[in-house]
């Protein structure tokens, strides 16, 4: 079993402690949608107001906070890292309250939506548009899961961050 | 010259390229599984992990 498998066990037994459990995002949430690649990624979205009481879980299991906004926190661990979304708006609630559940060989843990996780890979894409890998992960996704995505979802995504015309230059990448 | 090896399945990924390629996998196959496997392998290869970005930035809308 890989290291970050363990990591990520680790964490998943701590969010039972959490009022609501967390919802997988980031790299890893692509293998749930059919899309793998390799990721040293750990990413989960938060109810905010969990945040105080899974930070000092982390911090009695070693992490120390190298970051800590209203909106995002990083945790490391040696050379693991673990980050977080929390979710305080209501798009975000409402993307951790339908995120789905599964049975893994991590453990059963919530995932958020593809076209959630699209929605938060832009979001970091408009934050640091150095992060070209972010649209090649939209665009597998739009590729993986053609047909099956409310496009109306991921169309309000697109107009919240102003980038209507990156997603028609994808959909027309992935037609 | 191409010496990528003939493979009997289209769901295998290539190897590593930029922390892997991302690829679909089959139906049949467990995405999950799929993932730790190639872990697996990205592991034994780079055991020390480079240190992450921190999530920055002010664009928070969702």
């Amino acid at each position: 079993m890989p290291r970050i498998a363990e990591q990520i066990r680790e964490a998943l037994s701590m969010f039972a402690q959490c009022k609501t459990p967390p919802a997988l995002i980031g790299g890893l949430a692509l293998a749930v949608h059919k899309v793998v690649r390799g990721t040293q990624d750990v990413d989960f979205l938060v109810d905010a107001t969990d945040a105080d009481r899974l930070h000092d879980l982390l911090l009695g299991v070693g992490y120390r906070c190298i970051h800590r906004s209203e909106d995002a926190a990083n945790y490391l661990r040696g050379d693991e890292g673990i980050d977080f979304l929390y979710a305080h708006r209501p798009r975000s609630q409402q993307l951790l309250a339908q995120a789905s559940e599964h049975d893994t060989g991590l453990g059963r843990m919530r995932v958020v939506s593809a076209e959630g996780l699209i929605g938060f890979k832009l979001q970091a894409y408009v934050n640091n548009p150095k992060r070209t890998r972010d649209i090649e992960d939209i665009r597998s996704l739009l590729r993986a899961n053609r047909g099956s995505l409310n496009m109306d979802e991921v169309r309000s995504y697109f107009g919240l961050f102003g980038r209507e015309e990156l997603l028609n230059e994808l959909m027309a990448d992935v037609a | 010259m191409n010496s990528w090896p003939t493979s009997p399945s289209k769901t295998l990924p290539p190897f590593v390229e930029e922390g892997g390629v991302s690829y679909c996998t089959a139906d049949a196959t467990d995405p999950v599984e799929a993932w730790i496997q190639l872990m697996e392998v990205i592991e034994a290869l780079c055991p020390q992990w480079p240190r992450r970005e921190p999530m920055l930035g002010h664009t928070f809308l969702l």
